[in-house]
């Protein structure tokens, strides 16, 4: 007979309890729906046939269409910004190529190991580096631009490495700075100077976690 | 490569809801993820469990349990995360005597990958305090994470996890126990900040006693506030 009483006893508890929970949940994806509402900048990588690209991008790659490997093509878009990219293999290496909506080329970018980075690139990304306890590079691009050159040339000498007037180089970086480890994305130019530091996010760990 | 991977969540999908010697466990939750204090993560979480037993005269009977987690999570380094946490779980009565549950855990996490497919390892110890019992549990899983589209996940994309984890449980004054659990999800991000998703999980319990599978389906809410 007690054990009966207690065991109704704890079922109206956990009702309670339940009860409890399932108003918690409720605050939270109130909460949750508050801060979707709430967040208005956001960007996108969304996969896209070849058909939806424009026919610069096709016209660019065709030369090169043989010994380019596993190509796909991209849509990016921004709050005030939309751009179209062509990502594959050349080489072994992999690269990007970005167009604007008009569509003109905003940039080119292939992914290169450290030894392949200029001595004097590598000497200014040392420097800035030191400043902090500890770093790991994540990735490291060669990025390709000019405003004088047509978007040919430019990918002529992306393909082939030229070390010319336009390189930039993109970091992907995690520094140690007052004990917390910190997100990156470092831009420097041929001469091996920061030109840009912005604090990127990182994908959430939760799933893999908890 | 996709449509391959996204075959392989359906059929396992498919394996659990055709199961009919299984038992069948459905389970919700709700977690926030915070930094409260500079270096150190929190991620708080509520979850219910409801599970579908048929007893021996063939009834569908019901038992549910309610449960709290608290967790705390340093980033040691870019690969390495070290955390603790504490559970405490509401226990229907109707699974025996242990209406209660604490648990202390304490876990780090290795990242082998981090680029579009990320491979993660996770060894977790577990102390399991139950109205009537004492076990130790000790974890090992092996999990991947990638977006259905592009590179990284974005906000409104669709991203699948996949995990193997193996359990071995060692009860005080009791038989130990080995365990596996194999599970797929399909995820979403309603924003950046925002994630839900849909798991099915096959356990596989009592390796070395009674076999036995459970099979789980679970609905989850991930909330990432700073």
């Amino acid at each position: 007979m007690k054990l009966q009483n207690l065991s109704n006893l704890s079922i109206i508890l956990l009702e309670r309890q339940m009860k409890k929970g399932l108003l918690l949940l409720s605050l939270l994806v109130f909460f949750c729906t508050g801060t979707s509402a709430q967040e208005k900048k956001y960007e996108r990588e969304v996969k896209v046939k070849p058909a939806d690209i424009p026919l610069e991008i096709h016209w660019l790659l065709r030369p090169y269409v043989d010994q380019i490997k596993k190509l796909k093509f991209y849509k990016e878009t921004d709050v005030d910004h939309e751009s179209y990219e062509a990502k594959f293999f050349y080489n072994k290496a992999k690269y990007s190529v970005e167009f604007s909506r008009k569509p003109e080329l905003e940039d080119i970018e292939v992914i290169v190991p450290w030894s392949d980075v200029d001595d004097k690139v590598r000497a200014g990304i040392c420097d800035f580096l030191a400043q902090f306890d500890k770093h790991r590079i994540e990735k490291i691009q060669q990025q390709f631009s000019s405003k004088t050159k047509t978007a040919e040339e430019v990918f002529g000498e992306a393909l082939t490495a030229y070390f010319g007037d336009i390189i930039c180089y993109e970091l992907e970086v995690e520094v140690k700075e007052k004990g917390s480890w910190m997100p990156y994305e470092l831009l420097f130019n041929d001469q091996g100077q920061l030109v840009n530091k912005r604090e990127v996010s990182k994908r959430s760990a939760d799933f893999i976690l908890y | 490569m996709r449509r391959l991977l996204l075959l392989s969540f359906s059929f396992l999908a498919i394996s659990v809801l055709a199961q009919e010697s299984a038992r069948l466990v459905w389970e919700g939750s709700a977690a926030i993820d915070y930094e409260l204090i500079k270096n150190f993560r929190f991620n708080t979480s509520i979850a219910q469990r409801t599970s579908f037993l048929e007893d021996s005269e063939g009834n569908l009977t019901e038992f549910s349990f309610l449960e709290f987690n608290q967790f705390l999570t340093k980033k040691i380094s870019p690969t390495w995360k070290v955390s603790v946490g504490y559970k405490y779980r509401m226990v229907d009565p109707v699974e025996k005597l242990d209406v209660f549950e604490h648990r202390l855990t304490q876990q780090a996490a290795f990242t082998h990958i981090d680029k579009r497919f990320r491979l993660v390892s996770r060894a977790r110890l577990e102390q399991r305090i139950r109205s009537s019992s004492f076990a130790h549990r000790y974890r090992y899983r092996l999990s991947t994470d990638f977006p259905l589209s592009g590179e990284k996940i974005d906000a409104r994309e669709f991203f699948l996890v996949f995990s193997s984890e193996a359990l071995f449980e060692a009860v005080n004054g009791g038989l130990n126990t080995w365990e596996n659990r194999l599970s797929a999800s399909l995820g979403y991000a309603v924003s950046n900040n925002i994630k839900a998703d849909l798991t099915f999980t096959y356990r596989i319990e009592d390796i070395n006693l009674e076999l036995e599978t459970i099979l789980f389906i679970s609905t989850g809410l991930n909330i990432k506030l700073n």
